[in-house]
């Protein structure tokens, strides 16, 4: 009744058709002024703004050293406090010298994770990768200046024959995702890999007599250390006619005696470390005999250092690993073999790819 | 008044005149505001783009400062800028704030008739170096000098 009513209720007609004349105007207006608007906004998208963030990333990561500090110490060697606090490290930088501008593997090592090449000489490196801690892609995010970003490193060299290219692919296909927004930016420049700890016999110094080898790692190569300490020794030389010599057990520390030795109390046990002889492992028998053709390997882990030198990283001291062999070793006068006199390093043009999103 | 509403003979032209009247009001106040707003979000997007193109020029030449900073003395170099951005003059300068949270010094770039800041990174220079200064965009010119305490912006 009321509907009908109001239907036969002529009046005020004329401003029911001009109000519904307005409506659609004003709809219509409306539609068209935002569909024009955002037709001639700017751009402004994310990846616009990605772009020059990434570049300068990429530029200070090849073109500086890199910086540490814990507020008291600082040095450009940030690679060698990465290990043990993270948040010392203000900028990563993976040069060695702002001189010849050659990246140096030994910085890419303590924090990427490294891939073996197909000759077993030349590596390529990516991070982060699935087993990251988040905690310390944050830290990496904020020391390479990404301010948080999200991101994905390779170095890999130049010469892509020496490496498994659609592995390396893959693993960025893997850490990129789906991602709509994201910008690649790479740097050529020369890398340098270095290799540490393979002696010779000739080399060997220590306590002359009786024969204990001591070898040293000055705090500035700490970063060489990242699951562990590994080292071989081979071309073994003996007293006399003497061909054969006996291991018996191996000391870390640091801080020896005025005769090149360690105290008792830094003897490790047989299962804190591990023993290669020729490549076979011969872990947790103790001593073991071996001649001087035999090229014997030792790796002690990261857990066996962190518990015998807990202070190892801080306290800015040397760290000394003492082998104990029976006398016929030839050790050719008291001193310290420094792990530093192996360093071996083979530079090769590598290409550095940063992909931020 | 009752009489006039319930005229149905065409002859209410007051009645008529003010409902025409007041829907026109209404109909050009919306068309204007929305117009308006459209228009200034446009505005605000274009000096946030702008903004962020001469601060991230801005930055890469901070960059390049620290790169070359020389061992004695200093590096001066004068860079053009644009006078405005979106047709509004706006302020160059090195904060402690920034939007991404990290508690890291940031360039900002403000505007100076709308509210529009952009804030720039320095990719952790500012962790290398001191990096410090500010500077308008009046002169169309900023300064950027490099020393081995620092990198720093002036007007140019």
């Amino acid at each position: 009744m009321n509907a009908k009513k109001r239907i036969d209720d002529e009046t005020a007609m004329l401003s029911i058709d001009f109000l519904t004349g307005v409506g659609v105007l004003l709809i219509a207006f409306l539609f068209a002024s935002y569909t024009i608007s955002s037709i001639m906004t700017p751009y402004t998208g994310y990846s616009k703004e990605l772009f020059p963030v990434a570049d300068r990333a990429a530029t200070l990561l090849v073109k500086d050293e890199g910086y540490w500090t814990d507020g008291n110490h600082y040095g450009k060697e940030w690679n060698a406090v990465w290990g043990f606090n993270q948040s010392h490290v203000k900028k990563i930088g993976l040069i060695k010298d702002t001189e010849n501008y050659i990246i140096d593997s030994r910085k890419l090592n303590v924090f990427m994770n490294k891939r073996t090449g197909i000759d077993g000489e030349i590596s390529w490196w990516e991070y982060p990768v699935s087993s990251t801690d988040p905690a310390e892609i944050d830290n990496a995010s904020r020391a390479m200046g990404l301010d948080g970003h999200y991101f994905y490193i390779q170095v890999r060299p130049v010469n892509e024959s020496n490496i498994n290219v659609s592995e390396a692919d893959a693993a960025a296909i893997e850490a990129i995702g789906e991602q709509s927004n994201v910008v690649a930016v790479n740097r050529l420049a020369l890398n340098e890999r270095t290799t540490f700890g393979n002696f010779t016999g000739a080399d060997l110094l220590g306590h002359a007599s009786p024969s204990k080898l001591l070898f040293v790692i000055e705090p500035q190569d700490f970063d060489l250390i990242t699951n562990g300490i590994r080292f071989s020794i081979r071309d073994w030389e003996f007293e006399g006619t003497d061909n054969e010599s006996d291991f018996q057990w191996i000391k870390i520390g640091d801080a020896i005696n005025a005769n090149y030795e360690l105290t008792d109390s830094n003897k490790l046990s047989d299962d804190e470390y591990n023993t290669f002889k020729n490549g076979v492992n011969i872990s947790g028998i103790g001593g073991f005999s071996f001649n001087d053709t035999d090229i014997i390997e030792f790796f002690i882990p990261r857990s066996t250092l962190d518990s015998s030198l807990p202070e190892m990283y801080s306290s800015g001291k040397e760290m000394y690993i003492q082998l104990n062999v029976k006398s016929e070793v030839n050790i050719s006068d008291d001193g310290l073999t420094h792990f530093s006199n192996t360093k071996k390093t083979k530079t090769y043009p590598a290409k550095m790819t940063l992909w931020v999103w | 008044m009752r009489s006039l509403r319930k005229d149905s003979n065409g002859q209410a032209i007051p009645i008529d005149y003010i409902l025409i009247f007041s829907m026109s009001v209404l109909f050009f106040g919306i068309m204007t505001i929305s117009f308006s707003t459209v228009v200034d979000h446009s505005t605000q997007q274009a000096i946030h783009s702008e903004l962020k193109d001469i601060g991230n020029q801005v930055s890469f030449e901070i960059t390049n400062a620290y790169l070359a900073i020389p061992v004695k003395g200093q590096a001066v170099s004068v860079m053009d800028i644009p006078v405005e951005a979106g047709n509004n003059a706006y302020f160059i300068d090195i904060t402690d704030e920034n939007s991404y949270g990290t508690g890291e010094k940031a360039l900002r770039l403000k505007s100076v008739f709308r509210d529009v800041s952009v804030y720039v990174p320095l990719s952790s220079v500012d962790e290398l170096v001191q990096v410090n200064g500010s500077a308008s965009s009046s002169s169309g010119k900023i300064i950027i000098t490099s020393n081995r305490t620092g990198v720093f912006i002036s007007q140019g």
